[in-house]
C-alpha cells in the first residue's frame, strides 16, 4: 500500500471581525495621543494602547493608522502654533522651548505605542518613522509657519545684535532654539538660520568697517578687527552650531572687516602699512600680518606694498646727492636700512620667506640705480679696514662682513667692485694701513665663496707679493750686512721695496721721477740685488705709490719727523739746498707729472698744521708762478707728522669716467669668450637664445647690455669666429 | 703701332662678325676676339688691364666709368680690384655675357641695366660690389666708399624695386655717427635685407631680431628725428 502524502488541514475557525474594530481602536489611540499631547499620560495604560496599535497593523489598518496620526498631530501642532505665535519677544523663545520640549517628550511616547508600526509598517511601505514624522510635522507646522519663522528669526537676530553691541543677553534661550533646529536637521539649521543670520552679520560688519574706517587709525581698526573675529568665533562655541557657522562667520567678518577695506585700510596715510613700518611698530604690523593672512591676497598686497616702500626709500636714498658726498655714510645708510626692514620680517612678518624675497628684489632694484654703489661699497669696506673694526671682537667684525657682503649680493655689477676694490686694497696693503689681517683674509673668502676663484686669484696674489716682498727684503738686507756693504750702498737710507706683479696690482701708467741721488743709489743696488736672483725679470720702480719718513729740525732746533709720499719727499729734499724755489725749479728739477706734484705741493703747503712749506702767493690752490719758502715757523705738538697728500678719495669725474672706460674695455673679451663657449657648444643658435644665454652666463659678474653683446657678436663675426645663417639670418653658426 | 694693331684688330673682329662666323658665343672665334679686345686694353707690360684700359673701355662703350653698368659689368667679369681686369676675368666674363665684341656689349647695356630691376640681380650685384669696393688686403669697406657704392647702387634709377628712399638719412647718420669707421661686410649684406623687409616708417622693425647695431641705431635715430620733426 502506497501511503500519500499527509494533508494537514488549517484549523478554520471563524474570525468575526468586528467591522466597527478599526474606527474603535483608532478613536482608543486617538484618544490617548490626544491626552498625551495634554500632558496627561498618567491614566494611560501603555500595555493596552500598544496592543491596540499592534492589532490595527496586524489587521492590515496600518495605514489608517498611519494616516490618523498625521492628521492628529498636524491638528495638535497647529494649535500649538497658534499659542506660540500669541507671544511677543523673550517670552515668545521661552514659550517655543517649552512646546518643543513638550513635543519631543510626546513625540517620544508616541513612538512607544506605535512602535510595532514603525518595525513592520513603516518599514516596509517606506514611510517616515513616527518620532521623524513628529519633527518633520513640528518644522513645517511651527517652526515654518510664515508669522513664527520671521518673529524667530528676528527676535534671535536682535538679540544676536544687541550681544554686539556690547549688551548681556540670555544666552541660554538662543542655543535652545539652535539646538532645536539642530535637532530638525542641519539643512533646517542652514537655511532657516544661518544663512539669514550670515546676510545680517555681513550688513553689520559692512556698515561698521564703514564706521571704523573714518573714525580710526589703522592699528586701533586692526585691533578692532581682531577683536571681531575672537568674538564670533567665542559665539559660536557659546550657543550657535559652531562645527558648521564658525568658519562661515569667521570668512564674512574677514571679508568685511578686511578684505573689503584693505586698500583704504593699508594705504591710511599717517597710520597704514607705510607709517607702521616707518615707526618700527612690531606689534601692529605683526598683528596686521596675522590678518592679512586669512585674506586672499592679503599678504601678497602687503608683500608688494612693502617692496614698492623700499624701492622708493632706497630711491630716493641712492639719487640724494648730500648721502653721495660721503660714501661710507651712504653705504651705512643702506645697511641701517636693510637691518630696519630685517628686523620688521624677523619680527613682525613671521620671519617670511616670500617677504624676505621681496626685500632683497627691491634692495636689489635700488642699488643698481647708482651707478657709484660699487665704489661706494669698496670704499666702506676700505674704511671699515682701516680703521672701523679696531677694537671690535671677532665676532661683530664678522657681523659687519657679513651685512657688507649681503649689499654686495645686490650688485649687478660685481666687476665693477672688484675693480675698485683692488684700488683700495691695493692703496691699503702698500702703505700698510690694515688694520687688520685676519679681516681682510675672512672678506677675501667671503668673496670666493660668493663669486668663485678667478674673481679672487689676482686679490690674493696681491696678498701674496707682500708677503714675498718682505722677505725678499729681508734678504737683500742680509746680504748687504754679509758684504759689509750696507753703509755704503744705502747710505743710512732704510729702503722698503715692495715687489708687485704686473697683472695682479690696478695698472698704474708708469712715472718719471727724478729721485735725489743718495735714494737713486739704493734703488740701483736693490735692482742689481733682485735681477741677480730673479733673471730674466724686469723691474720698474713706481714712485708715485710710495711713503717716505724724514727728519727735519725746524727754527728753534724743533725736531719732527715727517710722513710724506715719496713725491713729497723728493720736493721736500730740494730745500737742502735751498730755502726758496719756484714752482717752475721744482718742477723741472723733479720732472714730477703736473697734476701730481701740485696735490702734493698743495698738501705740503696749504693745510693747516702740516704747512712745513710756505707758498707765495698764499692761496688754496698751486699755480705755475708760486713761489716755495721753508717754512721755519711750523709747529706741531706731535713728534711725528703725516702728510697725507690731498687725496681723492672718491674719484673725479675724469677718473670715474676712465675706470667705467676701463671696466668696459674689460668686458668686452668676457663677453666674446662666453659667445664663443655658447656657440661651439651649441654650433647653431638664434639671436636671442645667445642673448640670454651670455646674460645668464656673465651675470655672477655684471649684467651685459644686449646692444653690447650684439656688438660684440658683428665683431666675432668679422674675424670669422661666427657666421650669420644664409637661409635665416636670425641664426648664427660656429666656424671652427 | 700700337694704335695699328688696334685698328687692325677691331676691323678684323669686325669682319669676323659679319662673316657670321661667331654666332655660337663661347665659340673659339669668341674667345678670340675678346683675347683681342683683351689685348687692346692692357696695360703694356703688365698682365692686366689698369685704370688706363679701364678709362678707355668705358669710352669706346660710350659710358661713364661710374656708371653703374660698368659695376654690372664687373660683377660679370667677377673682378676682384676695382679698376682692374685681369685676363681671365675679362675673357671669360665677356663669353659668358655673350659679348665679345665691343658692338655685341654696347648692345647688351641696356639688357643689363635693366637686369638690376630683378631682386636676385640685384642682391648679387649689391654683395659683389662690397668685396669689389674693398681696398688691397683689407678686409672692410672704408666708409666713404661704402657711401658711394650705396649711392650709386640704391639710388640708380635702374635698380627700380630695390632703390631705397632713405639713402640720404642713412648717409647723413653715418656721417654724423659713425666717427668714419669702416663698414663689417654683415652690416653691409644686412642693410638690403632691412631694405627688403623693413618698412620706410620702420612700424615693423623689431629690435629684437638681430639686425646689425648700426641699423638699431639707425631705427632709433630716425624716431627721434622723425619724432622731434613732428612735434615742430
Amino acid at each position: 500500500m502506497k501511503k500519500g502524502p499527509i494533508k494537514i488541514e488549517p484549523f478554520r475557525h471563524p474570525v468575526t471581525v468586528d467591522p466597527q474594530y478599526a474606527d474603535k481602536t483608532w478613536k482608543v489611540l486617538e484618544d490617548a495621543i490626544r491626552e498625551i499631547h495634554n500632558q496627561n499620560a498618567s491614566g494611560l495604560s501603555f500595555e493596552e494602547l500598544y496592543r491596540n496599535a499592534y492589532n490595527m497593523v496586524l489587521h492590515k489598518y496600518g495605514p489608517r493608522l498611519y494616516e490618523g496620526l498625521i492628521r492628529t498631530l498636524t491638528a495638535h501642532l497647529t494649535e500649538v502654533a497658534k499659542k506660540i505665535e500669541e507671544k511677543e519677544g523673550a517670552p515668545f523663545l521661552r514659550e517655543l522651548k517649552k512646546r518643543w520640549d513638550e513635543h519631543t517628550k510626546s513625540s517620544q511616547m508616541i513612538r512607544d505605542i506605535l512602535m510595532y508600526m514603525d518595525r513592520t509598517f513603516v518599514v516596509q511601505q517606506q514611510k517616515t518613522p513616527v518620532f521623524t514624522l513628529g519633527l518633520e510635522l513640528w518644522r513645517d507646522v511651527v517652526v515654518r509657519n510664515r508669522a513664527i519663522s520671521e518673529r524667530l528669526l528676528s527676535i534671535v537676530s536682535s538679540l544676536i545684535m544687541k550681544e554686539r553691541q556690547g549688551e548681556v543677553i540670555e544666552r541660554g534661550l538662543i542655543k535652545s532654539v539652535t539646538q532645536m533646529l539642530v535637532e530638525l536637521g542641519h539643512a533646517v539649521y542652514v537655511e532657516d538660520f544661518e544663512k539669514p543670520f550670515l546676510a545680517a552679520a555681513a550688513e553689520f560688519y559692512r556698515k561698521e568697517a564703514q564706521e571704523y574706517i573714518s573714525s580710526s587709525d589703522c592699528p586701533e581698526y586692526l585691533r578692532k578687527a581682531e577683536a571681531r573675529l575672537g568674538e564670533e568665533a567665542e559665539r559660536c562655541g557659546a550657543y550657535l552650531e559652531a562645527a558648521s557657522t564658525e568658519p562661515k562667520i569667521t570668512r564674512v567678518v574677514e571679508t568685511e572687516l578686511l578684505k573689503a577695506q584693505m586698500t583704504p585700510l593699508l594705504e591710511m596715510e599717517h597710520s597704514g602699512l607705510i607709517a607702521l613700518m616707518r615707526d618700527d611698530k612690531f606689534d601692529d604690523l605683526s598683528r596686521l600680518y596675522c590678518l592679512m593672512r586669512r585674506v586672499d591676497n592679503g599678504l601678497a598686497t602687503v608683500r608688494t606694498m612693502l617692496c614698492e616702500h623700499v624701492k622708493e626709500v632706497g630711491r630716493a636714498l641712492v639719487s640724494d646727492p648730500e648721502r653721495s658726498k660721503d660714501p661710507v655714510e651712504y653705504v651705512q645708510a643702506l645697511l641701517d636700512m636693510r637691518d630696519k626692514y630685517e628686523r620688521i620680517i624677523t619680527q613682525a612678518f613671521a620671519d617670511d620667506k616670500t617677504f624676505r624675497n621681496a626685500l632683497n628684489q627691491a634692495f636689489e632694484h635700488f642699488v643698481n640705480l647708482n651707478v657709484r654703489s660699487p665704489e661706494f661699497i669698496s670704499l666702506f669696506i676700505d674704511d671699515k679696514l682701516r680703521r672701523g673694526i679696531k677694537g671690535l671682537s671677532d665676532t661683530d667684525v664678522e657681523g659687519v662682513l657679513d651685512k657688507v657682503m649681503a649689499l654686495f649680493r645686490y650688485l649687478q655689477e660685481k666687476d665693477v667692485f672688484e675693480k675698485y676694490y683692488k684700488q683700495h686694497l691695493a692703496k691699503r696693503l702698500l702703505s700698510g694701513r690694515t688694520t687688520s689681517d685676519d679681516a681682510e683674509r675672512n672678506l677675501l673668502v667671503k668673496l670666493k665663496t660668493e663669486c668663485g676663484y678667478q674673481f679672487t686669484s689676482k686679490l690674493e696674489s696681491m696678498f701674496t707679493d707682500i708677503k714675498t716682498s718682505r722677505d725678499t727684503m729681508a734678504d737683500f738686507r742680509n746680504r748687504l750686512t754679509e758684504t759689509g756693504k750696507l753703509e755704503a750702498e744705502l747710505g743710512g737710507i732704510d729702503l722698503q721695496v715692495q715687489v708687485l706683479t704686473t697683472g695682479s696690482w690696478p695698472t698704474q701708467a708708469p712715472s718719471k721721477c727724478n729721485l735725489p741721488r743718495e735714494l737713486e743709489t739704493a734703488c740701483e743696488s736693490f735692482r742689481t740685488f733682485y735681477l741677480s736672483t730673479h733673471s730674466g725679470r724686469r723691474l720698474t720702480f713706481q714712485p708715485n705709490m710710495g711713503t717716505a719718513d724724514l727728519r727735519a729740525v725746524f727754527g728753534g732746533g724743533r725736531r719732527h719727523e715727517l710722513n710724506v709720499s715719496t713725491y713729497q719727499m723728493c720736493v721736500l729734499l730740494l730745500f737742502n739746498e735751498a730755502d726758496s724755489l719756484s714752482y717752475r725749479d721744482i718742477a723741472q728739477a723733479t720732472e714730477i707729472p703736473t697734476p701730481d706734484l701740485k696735490r702734493a705741493l698743495q698738501s705740503l703747503a696749504c693745510v693747516k698744521g702740516r704747512n712745513v712749506l710756505r707758498k707765495e702767493p698764499a692761496g688754496k690752490d698751486v699755480a705755475d708762478s708760486d713761489v716755495f719758502f721753508f717754512n721755519d715757523k711750523f709747529t706741531s705738538k706731535l713728534i711725528k707728522v703725516k702728510i697725507s697728500t690731498v687725496a681723492a678719495t672718491k674719484e673725479g669725474e675724469s677718473e670715474k669716467a676712465e675706470t667705467r672706460q676701463k671696466v668696459e674695455e674689460d668686458r668686452k673679451p668676457q663677453i666674446e669668450a662666453a659667445i664663443v663657449r655658447i656657440m661651439k657648444a651649441r654650433q647653431r643658435l638664434d639671436h636671442n637664445t645667445i642673448i640670454t644665454e651670455v646674460t645668464r652666463q656673465l651675470q655672477a659678474r655684471f649684467v651685459p647690455n644686449p646692444a653690447t653683446i650684439k656688438k660684440r657678436i658683428e665683431s666675432l663675426i668679422e674675424r670669422e669666429f661666427l657666421a650669420r645663417d644664409g637661409n635665416d639670418r636670425k641664426f648664427y653658426t660656429y666656424l671652427a | 703701332c700700337l694704335a695699328e694693331s688696334h685698328f687692325d684688330c677691331e676691323k678684323a673682329i669686325d669682319d669676323f662678325f659679319t662673316s657670321g662666323m661667331a654666332d655660337q658665343p663661347g665659340s673659339r672665334g669668341g674667345r678670340r676676339a675678346a683675347e683681342a679686345l683683351y689685348r687692346r686694353y692692357k696695360e703694356p707690360g703688365e698682365d692686366h688691364i689698369g685704370v688706363d684700359g679701364v678709362q678707355k673701355f668705358c669710352e669706346d662703350l660710350g659710358v661713364e666709368p661710374s656708371d653703374i653698368v660698368m659695376l654690372v659689368i664687373s660683377y660679370h667679369m667677377g673682378a676682384a680690384v676695382m679698376c682692374e681686369y685681369s685676363q681671365g676675368e675679362f675673357v671669360t666674363g665677356l663669353m659668358k655675357l655673350g659679348a665679345e665684341t665691343l658692338g655685341r656689349l654696347r648692345s647688351k647695356l641696356p639688357e643689363l641695366r635693366s637686369s638690376l630691376a630683378k631682386a636676385d640681380t640685384f642682391r648679387a650685384v649689391y654683395s659683389f660690389a662690397y668685396d669689389f669696393s674693398r681696398e688691397k688686403g683689407q678686409k672692410c669697406v672704408q666708409l666713404d666708399s661704402a657711401v658711394g657704392m650705396w649711392r650709386l647702387l640704391l639710388e640708380s634709377p635702374h635698380a627700380g624695386p630695390n632703390a631705397w628712399p632713405l639713402v640720404d638719412d642713412w648717409v647723413a647718420f653715418l656721417e654724423a655717427r659713425h666717427n668714419n669707421r669702416a663698414i663689417a661686410k654683415d652690416t653691409w649684406l644686412q642693410l638690403l635685407d632691412f631694405i627688403r623687409s623693413v618698412k620706410p616708417d620702420f612700424s615693423n622693425f623689431d629690435e629684437n631680431s638681430a639686425w646689425p647695431y648700426l641699423l638699431d641705431e639707425f631705427v632709433e635715430h630716425m624716431r627721434e628725428k622723425r619724432a622731434a620733426g613732428a612735434c615742430a
